[in-house]
């Protein structure tokens, strides 16, 4: 019996293996790329947060104007590190879950060098100041074309490996992930479509890029992390998703509310439909359901385990991720009740808190997550330092705590300073500055943690990963020359 | 998700032997489990989701009339003064000034695509109101004439085209002001000012009229509206509120020269609060 | 989704599905638009065409008049020659900055011989001081 076992066993394994293998090229590739966008972000942010608490630093250069570096942030955060961590993780993902070889590695990264391209180009021409000026789409016009067909390219394999997949059932994270995928270009191609190619009223486009910062962040890159999750969680932990049902109430209320989210933020404009912004608040308030269902589904499969707190890497980043999930619940309903902090924190730094705390401090870590558990798989080597992984998490955690708060609490009072409209409008600036203080010094914490993660993921690229059957843990001991043998996690 | 069928016993690691190097890392993964069938405990879900729809009803509530792609603006919307001021009405002008100042907007939103922006018209299909007799004439003749429309000869004997009724939405204050506006503008000294007073008389005669509904002509102009609106006649520099084209006291003059300065308490003792238009 | 049915031509049918659920969201949109193009029906539309026209003008008008290049080139041109340029001797009465000690030595001078009964010298501060001294243009170099 055993020996049937250990046969079906390991044909099992070759054939996971064999998945990781054909993957292999393209994976390595997104996550290593994404990981230098990433870096490419962090500086720009760096650069950006200091221009409003001294713009007099690098005045003299004229590609380093908060308009442009701050529009090059965000956009190298979403475009370079958000969509091709994205892309690594959700292929990979899909594969193993379909558990069908890749047969397009070759063509899938050729899109991927192809987006790189584009994204550079685009960087590149914003930072010269041809951006568009609409917040996540500052891209000059030429890139959204050639980023639309990449993703096609890159994405429809999993579309393929899905429909011929093994297996009866769906795993949740199937559904989340597929979900995202199918949703992206119905959310790309409308808003770029809308604001560049037909011409329309300027407010209702004002509106409509509101829309798409919201759905973009909702339906695509909140979807992949709890896709991520659902897959990381019960396959780390060994225990299963508790509840089914509460699983489908997440994701079907996810998909009934998050698309009507978004325009709150021209509460008050002109606007011809005036219910439109109170919409967004509502449904925005409303998405609270979905990210604490899931989050609460996670954290239960997780803390069911025999261990009082996980020890993989994986599982920590998860966790982190799944705690910026419940902030990010908390903050929405926080930052739309009409009445008070709607009209607070409009035009403030609360709207910038809120999008990093989606973007990294829960779609980022959870790709962190996915990244330090799917890169041993392709590269059949361990992580060799759980110094550095310990260092990345730890200060990021620090860092985006630092930012999250500091920047939704600024909000307030900024807004508070802007009502007070007896005192001259630079009083508002003057609140402001320490927290752009506290935003700079957080972002340099995030630089710090990431370039552990840099030199890790680069030695890991470069082949000097561990030849070890045993993992890394993070509560080891310190010195990991001798690895000491752990039952299998 | 199921797995093919093997036993779901992956503490062992007996497996190591036998899986070829480098494959560890797969090998020692764990089997997704079939996900539990927990049922959703009731209570407390519906209460928690009722609660947040309850809140996400109360936000949308403040967006009043829901798919109306109406209106600009909430209904109901009344700027509040900002705390820690008194609300210090607009400082109030001479009515002259007010009732044009109305009337210009009329002219612009209404007359000005037919009239022409010097109200010169174009010579053949719409006179010219500069010097016209009949809007510097009697004021009931001219209320008439805006509110109904207009065919066939006018006052200097030509035929133009056909002017549309105007009356339709207009608001007393509305043609009160495009009346001092065309009759103090362009040219035209009049020097008198109607009011609104008047200009609700003059709807009302309208709406009284044997041919209501249709547009005037010159006959029953001769007929039977030669002759001044009734009203009490307002003297042109009498101060008003420029919201409300009521008039304000005088003992209110002294403080609008200045623009309204915060906090100051500049409330004048009389003025009506000022409603938005 | 049993293995047996894994073939290619249920590949090639996924693909194009796939490529056409993806790319259904731009014809949908794009039939959207265009059953959606209305000729102007009311004052505010026919004005924006009249002003969307004039804003294309104003927009070539401006990158024809404004080539960055010779701005550029112009602007160097222009710091070479400054450090060069000497200043010119102020002659005429209009070149003088109002509130310099120029200015206040020039109204002194003429406010003396006017002598008696002439009020106090005007109040420092030249932004306040309410005479009739024109702008004075910068000198050229």
């Amino acid at each position: 019996m055993s020996s049937t076992s250990s046969t079906a066993e390991l044909s099992d394994v070759t054939l996971r293996s064999g998945i990781d293998r054909s993957l292999r090229h393209p994976v390595m590739f997104f996550l290593t790329s994404a990981a230098a966008w990433l870096a490419v972000s962090i500086l720009l942010a760096i650069v950006a947060s200091v221009k409003v608490h001294w713009p007099q630093f690098m005045d003299d250069c004229e590609y380093a104007s908060y308009g442009r570096v701050f529009a090059a942030h965000t956009n190298t955060l979403i475009y370079g590190w958000g969509f091709q961590a994205g892309f690594g993780v959700l292929i990979w993902l899909m594969a193993r879950m379909s558990r069908q070889e890749c047969r397009a590695a070759g063509t899938i990264l050729t899109a991927g060098h192809v987006w790189n391209l584009v994204v550079s180009l685009g960087t590149l021409g914003l930072l010269d100041g041809r951006g568009t000026g609409m917040p996540w789409m500052e891209f000059p016009a030429f890139v959204w074309p050639g980023l639309l067909l990449c993703y096609l390219t890159i994405v429809v394999w999993s579309f393929i490996q899905f429909r011929v997949r093994k297996g009866e059932r769906t795993h949740v994270a199937q559904w989340y992930l597929l979900a995202a995928m199918i949703w992206f270009p119905w959310i790309f191609i409308t808003a770029n479509g809308l604001l560049f190619c037909a011409s329309g009223h300027p407010l209702m486009a004002a509106a409509i890029n509101a829309w798409f910062k919201s759905a973009l962040m909702f339906l695509y890159f909140i979807p992949i992390a709890l896709g991520t999750a659902y897959y990381l969680a019960p396959k780390l932990s060994g225990r299963p998703i508790p509840s089914t049902s509460l699983a489908r109430l997440g994701f079907w209320s996810l998909a009934v509310v998050a698309p009507w989210a978004g325009m709150q933020k021209l509460a008050g404009s002109p606007l011809s439909g005036v219910f439109l912004p109170y919409l967004g608040a509502a449904a925005t308030a409303l998405l609270a359901i979905p990210l604490v269902t899931a989050a609460a589904n996670i954290l239960r499969t997780i803390f069911s385990s025999e261990e009082k707190l996980p020890k993989s890497p994986a599982l920590h980043f998860t966790l982190a991720g799944l705690m910026g999930l419940l902030l990010l619940a908390v903050a929405a309903i926080a930052l739309n009740l009409p009445g008070s902090s709607l009209k607070l924190t409009q035009f403030s730094i609360s709207g910038y808190g809120f999008e990093i705390l989606a973007l990294y401090g829960c779609f980022s870590f959870m790709m962190f997550g996915a990244v330090y558990f799917i890169v041993p798989r392709i590269t059949c080597s361990e992580w060799v330092s759980s110094r550095f992984i310990n260092m990345h998490f730890f200060f990021s955690v620090y860092g985006i705590v630092a930012i999250a708060f500091g920047a939704l609490f600024g909000g307030f009072i900024q807004g508070s300073a802007q009502e007070a409209w007896l005192q001259p409008w630079e009083s508002v600036t003057d609140v402001v500055r320490p927290y752009a203080a506290v935003s700079t010094f957080a972002w340099c914490v995030i630089l710090f943690s990431n370039i552990f993660f840099f030199i890790h993921l680069a030695m890991m690229w470069m082949g000097l990963g561990r030849r070890d059957s045993n993992p890394i843990l993070l509560d080891s001991p310190a010195d990991m020359s001798a690895p000491i043998p752990q039952p299998n996690p | 998700m199921s797995v093919p069928s093997e036993p779901a016993d992956s503490s062992q690691p007996a497996v190591a032997t036998a899986v070829p190097p480098g494959h560890a890392v797969v090998a020692r993964e764990k089997q997704i489990p079939e996900n539990g069938n927990e049922i959703i405990s009731l209570w407390p879900t519906t209460i928690i989701c009722g609660a947040l729809l309850l809140l996400a009803g109360f936000i949308l509530d403040y967006g009043g009339d829901h798919l109306s792609y109406g209106s600009l603006f909430r209904e109901g919307y009344v700027r509040r003064t900002p705390p820690g001021s008194v609300a210090t009405p607009l400082p109030p002008k001479t009515a002259l000034e007010a009732y044009m100042a109305r009337g210009k907007k009329v002219f612009e939103g209404k007359c000005i695509t037919c009239h022409g922006p010097d109200a010169k018209g174009n010579g053949s299909t719409y006179p010219s109101l500069v010097g016209s007799a009949w809007a510097n004439g009697e004021t009931e003749r001219f209320a008439m004439i805006i509110l109904n429309g207009l065919q066939g000869k006018i006052s200097n004997g030509r035929i133009y085209g056909v002017m549309p009724p105007q009356g339709i939405g207009m608001t007393p204050e509305e043609l009160a002001g495009i009346m001092t506006y065309v009759r103090n503008y362009f040219g035209n000294t009049k020097g008198d000012v109607i009011t609104s007073e008047m200009a609700k008389a003059a709807m009302k005669i309208s709406a009284a009229r044997k041919n209501a509904g249709q547009s005037v002509t010159a006959e029953e102009l001769t007929a039977d509206h030669v002759k001044a609106l009734p009203g009490n006649p307002v003297d042109a520099t009498t101060l008003v509120d420029p919201l409300t084209l009521e008039p304000v006291q005088a003992a209110a003059a002294t403080a609008p020269a200045k623009a309204p300065v915060p906090g100051a308490a500049v409330a004048p003792a009389a003025s009506p609060a000022p409603k938005t238009p | 989704m049993d293995p047996t049915r894994d073939n290619p031509l249920l590949r090639f049918n996924t693909f194009w599905w796939a490529v056409w659920t993806f790319l259904m969201f731009a014809v949908l949109l794009a039939a959207v638009i265009l059953f959606n193009r209305k000729p102007p029906s009311n004052l505010e539309d026919a004005a924006a065409v009249a002003r969307y026209a004039t804003k294309e003008k104003l927009g070539v008008a401006q990158a024809a008049a404004l080539p960055a290049a010779e701005i550029a080139a112009a602007i160097a041109k222009v710091a070479a020659a400054l450090p060069a340029a000497k200043p010119t001797a102020v002659e005429l009465p209009e070149q003088v900055v109002p509130g310099s000690p120029t200015a206040f030595k020039l109204a002194a001078d003429t406010a003396a011989p006017a002598a008696a009964g002439v009020s106090a010298p005007p109040a420092a501060g030249g932004k306040n001081t309410p005479t009739a001294t024109p702008p004075v243009a910068p000198a050229k170099p």
